[in-house]
């Protein structure tokens, strides 16, 4: 959501910029032309205003952007959802059931494990925030070069992704981590980053090719605009859709892969705390009566990936002209 | 389409040779970042530089390319391509040979593979074919909402979900019982038992398909959908076929190519997918393998095992490629 706000202003710039190349350079009567479109009430600005009026129509996108909000706010301002320390732990206290006292009850080791979820929400998301930039750098950059330039870039740069998507993530992210040693945010999102990038790659390649195609392409490299230019200014903005898309779901699955890999041992690890850690530190007391240690931080965990999930499939819908 | 499957084949050399390498490289960086793993097998205790020298020359870590962090160590990679064509995956710190262990883990995960990959088949088409067809109606939310929820839902989360509400609690019932068969106890347990190695291994098999059945079930509807609206579903129609024969002949089957490929590299993420549901119900397969070089900090077992099962994934991948193919004759390589 906050992507498509600050793309918009850049989107309609472009049109209002595209104008004013063609009146510095075209005849007075198609001045005249354009000035008179102007008069007219314009009610789709842009496909990203037209996006954005749509998703507000959607309770879908409605209830999962709430959702992401709050879980943002958990994850930058924990001390608004709570006063407690989540790392003031009494042994003596160790897994008590949620009471009134303590609303989601105590963790393994005495710690109230309403502050714990709460503090727990900011690696969590900054794993999936990074991972995805990452991502969306790493698969955007080569994904534009090879759509754009074709040929042997083009050729090179989808070996280069066919090989990394050959090695599954959660086997190249277990081997690389063990050995590693480190287990911070940076080395699962970089892992992270480093292995998926080629989805990005893919389906920016796709939609740059198609608007490589387009006419203001065309026009744009007629009148000498530099390859540069051209990418930043007219295909980019054009281009970017679907790979948002696809950033926000992976927004989703980063939140989920984070928590899988420390399950597996490989992610992040206590004094941290973040929801995949709470859960692989539950594990042992999970079938032993202490059900309520995983539902509560795999519920919110659960809850932000469909979210992301479920926004992005709105998302992709608003952006979709031949759905409505 | 002689032409196609040359090179596809010779195009699957470099990606095999160019993923080994960057999982080659994955581990170097790991280790020159970190340092040495056969220090790990000390512990707390330090290591005299001998011992530590006559380690890591079993376990291949002695290479002095491997202090200089960003260095591919491509004499290394040679070194592990040449074993690997050879079939020899060295040893593990206990100097058993990594092929040994292979070939005691391999058949129970093929087990649990071939389990999933039969639930995914038989409930995944089912009922994706119902709500193609029916369109609409209760199978086709069912179908909607459960891949938006499994998506959302990691496999550990849901294993271990499964494994508190049937294997501990309703599995109970029987443990607790007279009169319930052994199979039966197996088949709701919370654990491999090796007793019932096929009853104790359904649900870890349930659990690891859960994904790609809903992948499959959404794929086969939205595949038999179009299909249905295509120009030679109707010419069918008003040659005046049955329905049981338009539907099976002329739709499924053009709808079915789809979902076959996919159902094809669904075979690939089970075998990558089992390493978490494994850990989850302690089974000790291939992932069995992985997770304990994990907690051992065991790199001579986890670098090729994991190399196996890329290579695994790649074959597989292939295969079905060269079988989509088969099964499409519009597909040309350009």
């Amino acid at each position: 959501m906050s992507d498509s706000h600050n793309v918009t202003p850049e989107a309609t710039e472009v049109e209002n910029n595209s104008t004013s190349v063609e009146d510095s350079t075209t005849s007075p009567s198609l001045k005249a032309d354009t000035a008179g479109q102007g008069d007219k009430p314009r009610r789709n600005a842009s496909l990203w205003m037209d996006a954005f009026h749509d998703l507000r129509r959607r309770p879908t996108a409605i209830i999962s952007t709430l959702y992401i909000l709050l879980m943002v706010s958990m994850a930058a301002f924990p001390w608004l959802w709570t006063r407690t320390d989540p790392r003031d732990c009494d042994i003596g206290e160790a897994r008590l059931h949620p009471s009134s006292e303590h609303i989601f009850g105590t963790s393994v080791t005495g710690c109230d494990y309403y502050a714990q979820a709460i503090y727990g929400a900011r690696p969590s998301i900054l794993v999936a925030l990074f991972g995805t930039l990452g991502v969306v750098l790493i698969g955007g950059v080569f994904g534009v070069l090879a759509g754009y330039f074709g040929g042997w870039i083009d050729a090179l740069l989808i070996r280069l992704s066919e090989i990394v998507a050959g090695l599954p993530f959660l086997l190249g992210g277990v081997a690389f981590l063990t050995l590693v040693g480190t287990h911070s945010v940076w080395a699962i999102a970089s892992v992270l980053a480093v292995l998926i990038w080629p989805q990005v790659a893919r389906i920016m390649r796709a939609s740059v090719i198609s608007a490589k195609n387009m006419d203001y392409v065309q026009a744009a490299r007629s009148l000498g605009a530099s390859n540069t230019r051209i990418i930043l200014r007219h295909i980019l903005p054009n281009a970017v859709a679907p790979t948002i898309v696809v950033a926000t779901i992976l927004l989703g699955s980063f939140v989920g892969a984070e928590a899988t890999l420390t399950f597996l041992g490989v992610g992040l690890q206590p004094p941290t705390v973040s929801w995949g850690v709470m859960i692989n530190q539950a594990q042992n007391f999970v079938l032993t009566g202490y059900a309520y240690l995983l539902i509560f931080p795999a519920g919110l965990l659960v809850g932000t990936v469909l979210s992301f999930i479920l926004l992005g499939d709105a998302v992709r819908d608003a952006l979709d002209p031949k759905l409505r | 389409m002689g032409r196609y499957i040359l090179k596809r084949l010779l195009q699957f050399i470099p990606t095999v040779i160019g993923s080994i390498f960057l999982l080659h490289y994955l581990v170097v960086l790991g280790i020159q970042i970190n340092g040495n793993p056969a220090r790990a097998m000390f512990g707390e205790r330090t290591p005299t530089p001998a011992q530590l020298q006559a380690l890591a020359e079993v376990f291949n870590t002695s290479d002095p390319c491997l202090e200089q962090t960003g260095n591919p160590c491509l004499g290394l990679f040679w070194e592990r391509v040449s074993n690997l064509v050879q079939g020899e995956l060295g040893v593990n710190f206990q100097r058993i040979p990594i092929t040994e262990l292979i070939s005691h883990a391999l058949p129970v995960t093929l087990r649990l593979a071939f389990l999933a990959f039969v639930l995914q088949v038989v409930i995944g088409l089912s009922t994706g074919v119902i709500a193609g067809l029916r369109g609409e109606g209760v199978v086709d939310y069912l179908v909607k909402v459960s891949t938006v929820l499994f998506i959302s839902v990691p496999v550990f989360v849901l294993g271990r979900l499964v494994q508190v509400y049937l294997g501990v609690e309703f599995g109970g019932v029987f443990r607790d019982s007279s009169w319930a068969p052994d199979w039966l106890t197996a088949l709701f347990g919370v654990r491999y038992t090796p007793d019932h190695p096929w009853a104790s291994l359904i649900l870890p098999a349930v659990v690891l398909a859960a994904l790609g059945l809903a992948t499959t079930a959404r794929l086969t509807r939205t595949s038999l959908m179009e299909n249905l609206r295509a120009d030679y579903v109707r010419t069918a129609i008003a040659k005046g076929l049955p329905r049981r024969r338009v539907i099976g002949v002329h739709a499924l089957r053009n709808s079915l190519i789809p979902v076959i490929t996919d159902l094809g590299y669904q075979i690939g993420v089970l075998m990558s997918g089992a390493v978490v549901t494994e850990t989850i119900f302690n089974i000790p397969g291939i992932g069995g393998l992985v997770i304990n070089g994990v907690r051992q900090q065991d790199a001579s077992v986890i670098i090729p095992v994991v190399t196996f099962l890329v290579l695994v994934y790649l074959v597989i991948n292939l295969l079905v490629d060269l079988l989509y193919a088969v099964l499409d004759p519009r597909i040309r390589y350009e």
